[in-house]
This record gives C-alpha cells, structure tokens and sequence, in this order.
C-alpha cells in the first residue's frame, strides 16, 4: 500500500464513524487550544518585556538591595542592642546602611555609587497653580521608564519626567508641549510644614508592565534634595538608609561577577537590568508551563479517548483487516494504517485547536490592548504573540500523543489471524 | 512432467491441545499442477477449509510442507507471503466479504491497492475487470447495493484483478440459487479456459466438483478417493 494510499484509507476511515471521531478529536482540541493560549501568552508578554528594555543594553549598573534571607529567619530578628542603630541602620530592615554604601563603594571596578532614598511629597503644583496629589517613582528606575515624549531626567540635575495621564493636569494636548515645564514640589519636613523646590519637566513617559512611570519619576539629585526637607526639624541623628544603590561599573560584562560576588560577601545583593528582566521574564514563564501543564493533564485524558475510539474501531472492523491481511496486506502495514487513523486525529484536533487558540488570542489582546481597553494604559503591550517554535512543537507533541495512543490499538489491529478474523461473525 | 504449482507433503493440522485437540486434517500428500482446476469435496467438517487456508498460505500447518512452485513456503518471512498471496492468488470467500461501505470498484481494486499500484492504474484495471464480469455499469454503486449473484462476481472480479496463478474459491456458490450459481461456474470455468487459471474449489455441489478435472473427496481429514485425470 502507497503511502499517501494509508493516508487517505485512514482520513476516510476517521470519517464513518463521524460523531465517534468528533468526540475523540474534541479532547484533543482542548488540549491543543489551552496550549496554543499558553505559549502564545508567554510568547506575547515575554516579547513585548523584550522590546521594551531592549534599549538598556548598554546601562552600565548594578542594581544592589540588602539580600533578604526569608528561608533562614523565621519571624522577626531577636534585638541585639549592640548592633547600633546609627552605625548599621539598615540591617535586617531591607534598607541599605550608610555604611553599606562606604562597603559598596570600595569593591574593585565600582566607578560610583547612587542612592535611592524615600522621598515624601505633599503635592505637586503645575505652572498653572492646579496641586495635586502623588507619590513619587524611584529616581533609579528611570532605566526602566517607557517615555513617550522629551528624555529622562539628568540624575544630576533638577529635573522629572511626569506620567502620560497628567496631560489634562497640565492642560496640554499632547505630551510634547509638557516638556520643558516647570513644577513646584511641596514636601513636608518632620514637623509637618511644607517646603517648596522647583524642577523642571524633561520627559512624559507611559507605564510599564514593569510599574514603572505611572507616577512622575524625579531625578536622583530632587529625590536628595526632597529627602533634606523631610530630615529638617528632626531632633537627634537622622540614620540614613537606602531602599536601593546604583553601582556604575567599569566594563560591566567582564566585572559583572566579581562584583557581584564581591557584594554577595557583605551580604549585598546586585542585579543588572538584565537580571531583573530575567526574573520577570521567568515568573511569565513559570505561570504558562503551570497553565500548559493542565493542558497536558487534558491531552493525556484526550490520548485515552483516541485508545478506546480505535479499539472499538479495531473490534467493528476485523473482518475487514482479516481481509486486508488475507488479500496480502502484511502486519506492518495494518500497523501503520491504524496509527494513521490517530494520527489524522491527532491532525484535526491539534490543527482546529491550535487555529482557534491562536485567533482566540490574538482577538482578545487586541480587545483588552485597545486603546480603550482595559489594559490601553500600558505601553507597548501586547499579550499575545506568534511563536511558530511553540506552535510547530505543540502540533508535533500532539500528533506524538495521538500515534503512541494509536499504537496499542494498531498492534490489537495487526495481530489478528486472516483466518480468525474472516470467520468473526 | 512440470513442476506442480502446488504440491503437499504429510500436512497435517491440528487445533487445540493435549486433550482437547483435534486433527483437522491427518497427513495429506498431493499435488496441483498448473493450469488445472481441482475440487476440494466432502461433508461439512471435513476440513476443506482448513485444507484451502493452508494451500492459500492463510494458515500454517502443525506439521509437513505446502510447497509453491517447487519451493517449501513454511520457512518464508511473514511479510513474503504476504506479498505472495497478494501477486499470486485469487480468492472467492464463502461469505462475500466486501466492504459494505465502499463502492464497488474500490472494493474491487483493494488487492492492487495493497500491492501499491497507482489510483489510476487501479481504476483502469478495476474497471476492466468489472466489464469482464459484466458488472461496469455497478462500478460506483455501494457494495451493499448489490443481489448475491452480483456481489459474487464483484469478489470474481477482485480476485482476478492482479491476474492470479491460482483462484481458490470456497464455496462459491453455496449463496446462490441455481440459475446464478450457473452463472458464477460459467464465470469461473471460461477463466479457466482463456486464460489458464489453475483452480482450487472448495464446495459440496456435485454439479460444481463435475466440472472440474480432479476431484479430491474428503473425510475426516483425509483423502479417500481422488476422481479424474489431468
Ligand atoms: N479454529 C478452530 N479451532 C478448533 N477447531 C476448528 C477450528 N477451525 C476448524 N475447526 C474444526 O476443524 C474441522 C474442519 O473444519 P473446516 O472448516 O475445514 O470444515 P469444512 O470441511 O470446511 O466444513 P464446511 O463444509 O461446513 O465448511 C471442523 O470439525 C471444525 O470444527
Ligand atoms: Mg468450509
């Protein structure tokens, strides 16, 4: 029997019995169609993750927090008045101590140190005298801004960038005509008067699924200048503390580790961009293998399906294979046209499956993405992507199931006696 | 003398074991020769079947040798034989054994389609055979369609579709009342003639052993008599 003779005997033989295949294909379909939705999805968020820090390549920091050791303190630390508040006030607490800072500044390659501190904000006054409420990003996350109009703040000078939604704050049509502004910040000090510095507007930048410039991103130089006016007033020392520092790093690529390491030994934990895009791309990837996962659960259900369809299929029809086999038709080749059968199963479910999975998903990014969707706000989202890997894979992991399922009914088909089968009444 | 196209050695068949065994056929040595038309006859359990499946290397003997052209077939690969029966025998089932869900023509031209022969060739040859028989005009029918004298030359025609050195037909005409039976041995006999065949019927119609050369008469398992010459 040629080749593309099984192909269609087994197509034709698939479509007697069609509410019985319809079934079995359905199961598959499932299957295939979460699978399609999953990889698409991870393809989608983790492309668009891409395309958004794509333009940070070259930033030459480390990113260092205190390491948090979760799985070696259960509950809170025991009080040790030795410690000193002043001396390591950061310890034990997330923050970054001054003398962490000192630590940090004196590994090998580190060029300079920035400090991210938490500034606090009563308003924000427009040049129009409109105030309004709202925190502030963290001056080192400007890496990781999406600006849509003018350029990130001069981390030396005073200057912001002021999120896209402002514009109507500003009375401006379009974010262009923001740049260039000038904003007066009230901050309040530790006795609750407000002091008045001014910046200037250099950037509208848009959110990102990092959560990054939905709120105005101040540049490292005003964050300090914010901090002094939050410290006036306050009786005793004012410990200094860091949620985050900046390392510039001479030739990052060939450094990269030794600082790294060099940090992990003062109990310092160092991040590139690149790491932490790693990390968010690897929560993404983690939640689509979980989802793709259930999927499997429903293809190996959908395998049984394929096993009893083709036995029931094997059992109707042995006086046919009795004749086949009589007529000079060897095992083998009853064999491969009953694997065939599965395998044209394992066809139209994957094929229909992973068709409606991939239209299904990329209708619903372009309903939620829209610009009055529910997820317009963000930039350059897109949910859902093509990755003609995944989808070659899946269709190939499906038509693997299906044949395997086939098997035990193609053997049960090949095994059987000419003779038997022709007297089976 | 030609080398017989079929010959037997001391074949014997037995179904079951120890106690329950039986012994189908009990040492049978004979031999067909080309071109001849033989008739397998007996009452019903004799083991005319049994005997046919074995010559048409359906089945395998207990023991002793069914030889095809000269040559011992027990040793043979699976898969040979199998190519065997498809490029050298003909087959005409008691029981019609078409596929009720295929046309006629598919039906007919199935050996050459498990031989690999091109759709093409398939229907050319299909449909010659089926005017041999003439049965052309049911070429798109439904199998099922059919009354039993047509679906007999339908399987006629399947079985002479890869022009076969051997047809055995068992019982061929036990279906079919008398004046199609006339037909089908007609049918079965002018092949014969034209074209050479060597026939092997397996049947229990005197008229049908009559008309054949030799006949091989069975009980029991055995041969006892053998009627005509060659
Ligand atoms: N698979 C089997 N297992 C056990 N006994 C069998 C088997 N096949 C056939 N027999 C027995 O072997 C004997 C011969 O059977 P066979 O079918 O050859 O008879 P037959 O001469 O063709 O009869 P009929 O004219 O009724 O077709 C019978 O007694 C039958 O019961
Ligand atoms: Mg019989």
């Amino acid at each position: 029997m040629k080749a593309n003779d099984v192909v269609k005997s087994a197509f034709g033989n698939t479509l007697r019995s069609k509410l019985r295949t319809f079934l079995t294909v359905i199961a598959i379909f499932i299957g295939a169609f979460t699978l399609a939705v999953t990889t698409g999805l991870a393809a989608g968020i983790n492309q668009t993750v891409d395309r958004i820090f794509e333009g940070f390549g070259d930033d030459e920091s480390i990113y260092v927090v205190p390491q948090m050791d979760a799985s070696e303190q259960d509950g809170p630390p025991e009080y040790d008045p030795e410690a000193g508040a002043d001396t390591d006030a950061g310890f034990g607490t997330g923050m970054l101590s001054a003398s962490d800072i000192e630590t940090i500044e004196k590994i090998d390659h580190v060029l300079s140190v920035e400090t991210e501190i938490a500034a606090q904000v009563e308003y924000i006054e427009t040049p129009d005298g409109g105030q309004y409420v709202s925190n502030l990003d963290f001056a080192l996350n400007d890496t990781l801004a999406e600006v849509i109009a003018g350029e990130l703040p001069d981390r030396g000078a005073m200057e912001m960038t002021i999120p896209e939604d402002w514009m109507e704050a500003f009375g401006a049509d379009s974010p262009e005509e923001i740049v260039g502004e000038t904003v007066v910040i009230g901050a309040p000090n530790a006795v609750g008067q407000i002091s008045e510095v001014e910046a200037e507007v250099t950037g509208v930048t848009q959110g990102t699924l990092a959560d990054v410039g939905f709120a105005p991103i101040p540049s490292v130089e005003l964050t300090h200048e914010i901090f002094e006016i939050n410290g006036e007033g306050y009786e005793g020392q004012n410990p200094e503390s860091y949620i985050m520092a900046a390392v510039e790093v001479e030739d990052l690529e060939a450094n990269e580790e030794a600082v790294k390491d060099a940090l992990a030994e003062e109990g310092l934990w160092g991040l590139t961009v690149e790491d932490q895009i790693a990390m968010f791309q690897q929560i993404i990837d983690t939640i689509a293998w979980v989802l793709a996962g259930f999927a499997l659960i429903a293809l190996l259900a959908a395998s049984f399906g394929i096993v009893n369809t083709l036995l029931m299929s094997v059992q109707e029809r042995t006086r046919e294979i009795g004749l086949m086999k009589a007529l000079g038709m060897s095992s083998g080749k009853v064999f491969g046209l009953f694997s065939m059968e599965a395998v044209v199963i394992g066809i139209m479910g994957s094929v229909f499956g992973i068709g409606l999975g991939l239209a299904a998903g990329f209708l619903a990014d372009m309903a939620l993405t829209a610009e009055d969707g529910p997820l317009g706000g963000f930039a350059e989202l897109s949910l859902f992507a093509f990755n003609p890997l995944a989808v070659g894979g899946i269709f190939l992991l499906i038509v693997a199931i299906a044949f395997l399922a086939g098997s035990l009914p193609a053997r049960r088909a090949a095994k059987k006696d000419p003779i038997e089968a022709l007297r089976y009444e | 003398m030609s080398t017989p196209v079929l010959e037997t050695e001391n074949l014997v068949k037995v179904y079951g074991r120890g106690s329950a065994a039986f012994h189908a056929l009990k040492g049978l040595t004979f031999e067909i020769h080309r071109g001849e038309s033989v008739a397998i006859v007996g009452k019903s359990g004799s083991g005319k079947s049994t005997l046919m499946h074995l010559l048409a290397l359906l089945d395998e003997p207990t023991s002793g040798v069914v030889a095809l052209d000269g040559k011992p077939v027990t040793q043979l690969k699976p898969k040979k034989v199998s190519a065997l029966r498809n490029e050298t025998f003909g087959f005409v089932f008691q029981q019609f054994f078409l596929n009720p869900n295929q046309s006629v023509l598919e039906n007919v031209t199935l050996p050459l389609k498990i031989a690999g022969v091109s759709k093409i060739e398939r229907d050319k040859r299909g449909m010659k055979a089926l005017e041999q028989l003439e049965m052309a005009d049911k070429a798109k029918n439904k199998a099922t369609n059919l009354s039993g004298g047509q679906k007999q030359r339908v399987c006629i025609a399947r079985a002479l579709i890869n022009d076969p050195e051997v047809l055995f037909a068992d019982e061929p005409t036990g279906n079919l009342d008398t004046a199609t039976s006339e037909t089908v041995e007609d049918i079965l006999f002018g092949l014969h003639r034209d074209h050479g065949i060597t026939l092997v019927v397996v049947t229990h119609d005197e008229d049908l052993a009559a008309k054949c050369q030799r006949r091989l008469i069975m009980q029991d398992g055995e041969i006892i008599t053998e009627e005509g010459t060659r």
